[in-house]
């Protein structure tokens, strides 16, 4: 699937740079560029969020589980959940969407894990006037909170506080994601979604953004600083 | 049959409980969140069938099953909610492999496997080593063995209660019980349930730990590779 988009963009490009008037080597630096380009879009668009099959799978079991006792919660469950999967499943050609959606998000996330984890998760919001409309590159941040849950809540039996902090940085945002330090760190996948976000926040707002992931105490606290990007 | 389930998430043990509702002929005896709760409620609840997710904080589905491998009882079967660890499962005998949200029939079916499993197996269906202790013929059951050393002319079987010497060579006891013993040196046998872990010191060695036993057994280099793969299991 990706291999083919990659394909297809390499050949719409280079049909603009058929003209016999370029000196054979001036026309393979430029397609060299253009593929270049091509393919980093093309990952950039591989590394945009993907839901894991595990989350779906656990959802579906509560939802499943919910039909029989709280027949609400389960309708409630399952507009959260198509809202979720229809941010990671449209097109990656619709550009960014704002803070003030990528938050809405995170909450229908964390409504599906509050009802599975129970009083284990517990979560901490201190988000102070943050501008609603701050173009973000689609589900940016959930995963983010996913690896605050997956890593720092799940693995422990007592459960624990996730704490979403957010302010206005100047123009830019600041945002905190903070949760429990896992009993063993460096479990399985602990890098992938991190790595991920680095690399989206990079292509996207360059090299004023910052992205901080380290322990603190005994909390693993990941940090991003994003200014206003141009549109 | 008595059914214990064991699932860190409230509402999948609430689900499962539902569904064994509509199984006939079992007992819900008790559910657990956590795999520690389960090996600790074995001995009062005696279930016959484990309902294990693998996915839970502290000791996970697959080390409770690890811990009890080569017992017929109980059976394992475990839930999940996405098949990274199929393999494993079979490897550690579980008898069946259920897919969260798991449905009505195939839960039957897991239960009729784990059913004729039982029935194959005699209800006492414990291995016991045949030994003396001061001139008495005393038996002990494989799975409260917690090492077995080879000394001069006998091989020195350590337990929960004491020690026992018995006759059979370990090459002897390792070959009439492959599935319950591993080699850690050649002078050193384990109950492969008994293994937890490995801790590696400075000068090189690498000690077994293992559980329900301050004794770390030395691992030979020749053996080493083998007991990491068992433990990668888990």
């Amino acid at each position: 699937m990706l291999e083919t988009r990659v394909g297809e963009r390499i050949a719409a490009t280079d049909s603009l740079f058929v003209d016999p008037s370029l000196h054979p080597l001036h026309w393979t630096a430029i397609l060299g560029q253009a593929r270049l380009a091509a393919v980093a879009r093309a990952q950039v668009e591989a590394l945009q969020a993907r839901i894991r099959p595990h989350f779906l799978f656990n959802s579906m079991n509560t939802v499943a589980a919910l039909i029989r006792v709280d027949p609400a919660a389960a309708e409630r469950t399952v507009e959260d959940l198509s809202e979720l999967f229809r941010a990671a499943l449209g097109s990656p050609d619709r550009g960014d969407g704002t803070l003030g959606e990528e938050l809405a998000l995170i909450e229908r996330y964390l409504a599906i894990e509050q009802l599975r984890l129970g009083p284990r998760l517990r979560i901490r919001r201190e988000l102070h006037e943050l501008p609603a409309d701050f173009p973000l590159p689609r589900l940016l941040l959930q995963p983010l909170v996913e690896n605050a849950v997956r890593h720092g809540i799940q693995p422990l039996r007592e459960g624990g506080e996730v704490v979403l902090r957010g302010a206005r940085d100047g123009e830019g945002i600041r945002i905190e994601i903070s949760n429990p330090l896992p009993p063993q760190p460096g479990a399985a996948g602990n890098g992938h979604g991190l790595r991920s976000v680095r690399q989206r926040v990079a292509f996207r707002y360059g090299p004023r953004a910052v992205v901080e992931a380290a322990p603190q105490g005994d909390h693993y606290v990941v940090m991003l600083r994003l200014p206003r990007a141009s549109p | 049959m008595r059914v214990l389930i064991v699932d860190d998430e409230p509402l999948a043990r609430a689900r499962m409980t539902a569904l064994l509702g509509e199984c006939g002929d079992t007992q819900l005896v008790g559910t657990v969140a956590d795999g520690e709760a389960a090996l600790a409620a074995l001995d009062e609840l005696q279930p016959d069938v484990l309902l294990l997710d693998i996915n839970m904080p502290g000791i996970d589905g697959v080390s409770v099953a690890q811990r009890l491998a080569g017992r017929a009882r109980p059976q394992v079967i475990f839930c999940t909610a996405y098949e990274a660890h199929a393999l494993q499962a079979f490897e550690l005998g579980a008898a069946d492999y259920l897919l969260k949200p798991v449905r009505l029939e195939r839960l039957r079916d897991a239960l009729q496997r784990a059913r004729r499993r039982l029935d194959d197996s005699p209800r006492e269906s414990t291995a016991f080593l045949h030994g003396r202790l001061r001139g008495e013929e005393v038996r002990i059951a494989l799975h409260d063995v917690l090492c077995l050393l080879a000394e001069e002319k006998y091989v020195v079987v350590q337990h929960a209660g004491g020690e026992l010497l018995i006759e059979e060579s370990l090459r002897q006891l390792e070959e009439a019980w492959p599935d319950q013993l591993i080699r850690l040196h050649r002078n050193c046998l384990v109950p492969r349930a008994r293994l937890v872990g490995l801790r590696s010191l400075a000068d090189g060695r690498v000690l077994a730990r293992l559980d329900g036993s301050e004794h770390s057994p030395e691992i030979s280099r020749r053996n080493l590779a083998a007991v990491r793969r068992w433990l990668r299991l888990g």
